[in-house]
């Protein structure tokens, strides 16, 4: 990636000169990651998903003549979705749980020519999914960015506001649950 | 140990390839148009950031443009060397000319009080032409010391009433006054010439009508009764006669023959070298004021000679 072409140069671009292409290359870009972060999040929940994939965006052009390119592009776009997971879980106060079908569908996109290997990995990926959503949510949140917005641990300790051994804590938790929940034929 | 912890490190990768393979979600495609149209809305709102890069440095080649153009109009007022020089000029005149302007000032009152009308221009100008070299503490006191012509003089009480006004005493009840003013209007010779100078430049250019002559011979004769017997004596256009109630009174002079006829001083064959004129006098006569052995009697006059 050109120094020129880095997420922050296209978001000024656009915030800045309303440069219409650097948005479409940025939204190509973050849109499954975020996607798939508020997925998680929202414990696979698709209408809630949907609407604060919108929103978040929605914000963030709205919002883009304050973007300051002092952070990462990403880093400021997680921490916009966040934001909205955390007043929207405020805002009802309950948890949200996962949607089955939804898992289903993000399992059936999996692509494998070996249908035994396809089956195996279906099963072992249900489980895992299933593992994961039952994690503490600081846990969660922290397996999901890492694994989602391909976040190092000091982006995410940046977006969730916490310290980097506290993100490292949180991750090696969930990562020792993980594995011994995890059934040995999928490791 | 090292075995556990390479164990567990392969185990954290499997788990996360696995995660990630399971993670292929993708926003529906109406999400990705709605949001790009309103990104697309969003920009078109404001594009304005492009003006905004100009700005700056249209707005700087403005204030640019707008210093020159100001600095050059303020260079083409200023003034240059030879306006400078001019300036100068024009102020080493004004400074020789404050004489001038008051000599002028003061020969205009003079001559105005004198002739009861101010000169035309020309008239102070030769005037400064013909006493340029004269100060002007000079000119005003000969101009005062001058005895008036025979044509400004009929005004003299108008001189004298000047200096009585600015005084505020009437010349009638001081007569220490009026001898003072007797002093002053003695001929001086030098003085005389250039007086006549200006009397003859004045009366070539005035030319009163009939009326005018009139108003003024009326007014000339009360400024000849104001004159003080002393003054009427020297005068030689005012002369002291004895009305019929056996009065003296100073009458402005009504012929050729008194008209530069100075009572006091002029003898019998001053009068009578104008043609048709005759000197008539009484020895005895004693002027008012100075003592003499004898007094009354006729005054000495110059008068026409009667036809036989």
């Amino acid at each position: 990636m050109s120094y020129d072409n880095n997420d922050e140069n296209l978001m000024l671009k656009f915030s800045h000169n309303g440069d219409i292409s650097a948005f479409d290359v940025l939204y190509e870009r973050h849109k499954a990651p975020l996607f798939r972060y508020i997925l998680k999040q929202t414990r696979h929940n698709n209408a809630l998903t949907e609407e604060l994939f919108q929103e978040v965006w929605s914000n963030l052009i709205r919002a883009r003549e304050q973007y300051q390119p002092s952070a990462r592009f990403s880093t400021y776009l997680f921490q916009i979705a966040r934001n909205r997971i955390i007043d929207h879980v405020r805002r009802v106060s309950v948890r949200p749980v996962s949607d089955p079908e939804t898992n289903h569908e993000d399992i059936a996109n999996v692509t494998n020519d070996n249908p035994d290997r396809y089956a195996h990995n279906i099963d072992c990926i249900e489980q895992l999914q299933a593992y994961v959503s039952k994690l503490p949510d600081e846990q969660h949140e922290t397996f999901i960015l890492k694994h989602e917005g391909d976040h190092n641990l000091g982006h995410i300790a940046e977006i969730t506001g916490v310290t980097l051994e506290t993100v490292k804590s949180r991750l090696r938790y969930a990562m020792k649950k993980l594995r011994a929940l995890m059934p040995e034929e999928c490791l | 140990m090292s075995d556990h912890s390479d164990n567990q490190f392969d185990s954290d990768r499997k788990i996360s390839a696995l995660y990630r393979t399971g993670s292929t979600a993708q926003p529906p495609e109406h999400i990705d148009q709605a949001i790009r149209a309103k990104a697309r809305q969003s920009a078109k709102l404001t594009p304005q950031r492009t003006r905004s890069r100009w700005a700056v440095p249209v707005s700087m080649a403005a204030i640019l443009v707008l210093s020159v153009s100001l600095i050059s109009l303020i260079h083409k007022e200023a003034p240059t060397v030879s306006d400078i020089n001019e300036a100068i000029v024009e102020k080493e005149i004004l400074t020789q000319s404050p004489a001038v302007t008051v000599e002028q000032k003061a020969q205009k009152s003079t001559i105005g009080i004198v002739n009861d009308q101010a000169p035309p221009a020309s008239i102070n100008e030769s005037a400064d032409m013909s006493q340029n070299d004269l100060s002007v503490e000079q000119k005003q006191q000969k101009i005062k010391s001058i005895k008036p012509s025979s044509s400004s003089r009929h005004n003299l009480a108008s001189t004298k009433t000047e200096e009585e006004l600015t005084t505020d005493v009437p010349m009638e009840t001081n007569n220490e006054m009026t001898q003072q003013s007797f002093q002053r209007i003695i001929p001086q010779p030098e003085s005389q010439s250039s007086t006549h100078e200006l009397s003859d430049i004045a009366d070539a250019s005035i030319e009163p009508s009939t009326e005018l002559k009139k108003d003024r011979h009326s007014e000339n004769n009360k400024n000849c009764a104001l004159l003080s017997h002393n003054a009427c004596l020297d005068s030689e256009e005012c002369s002291l006669i004895l009305n019929e109630q056996k009065q003296l009174v100073c009458k402005r002079s009504m012929n050729h023959c008194d008209v530069g006829f100075i009572q006091r001083s002029d003898t019998k064959e001053s009068c009578e070298t104008k043609q048709g004129c005759v000197y008539v006098s009484e020895p005895c006569f004693c002027p008012p004021g100075i003592f003499c052995v004898c007094s009354g009697g006729q005054l000495s006059q110059c008068q026409p000679q009667k036809a036989h």
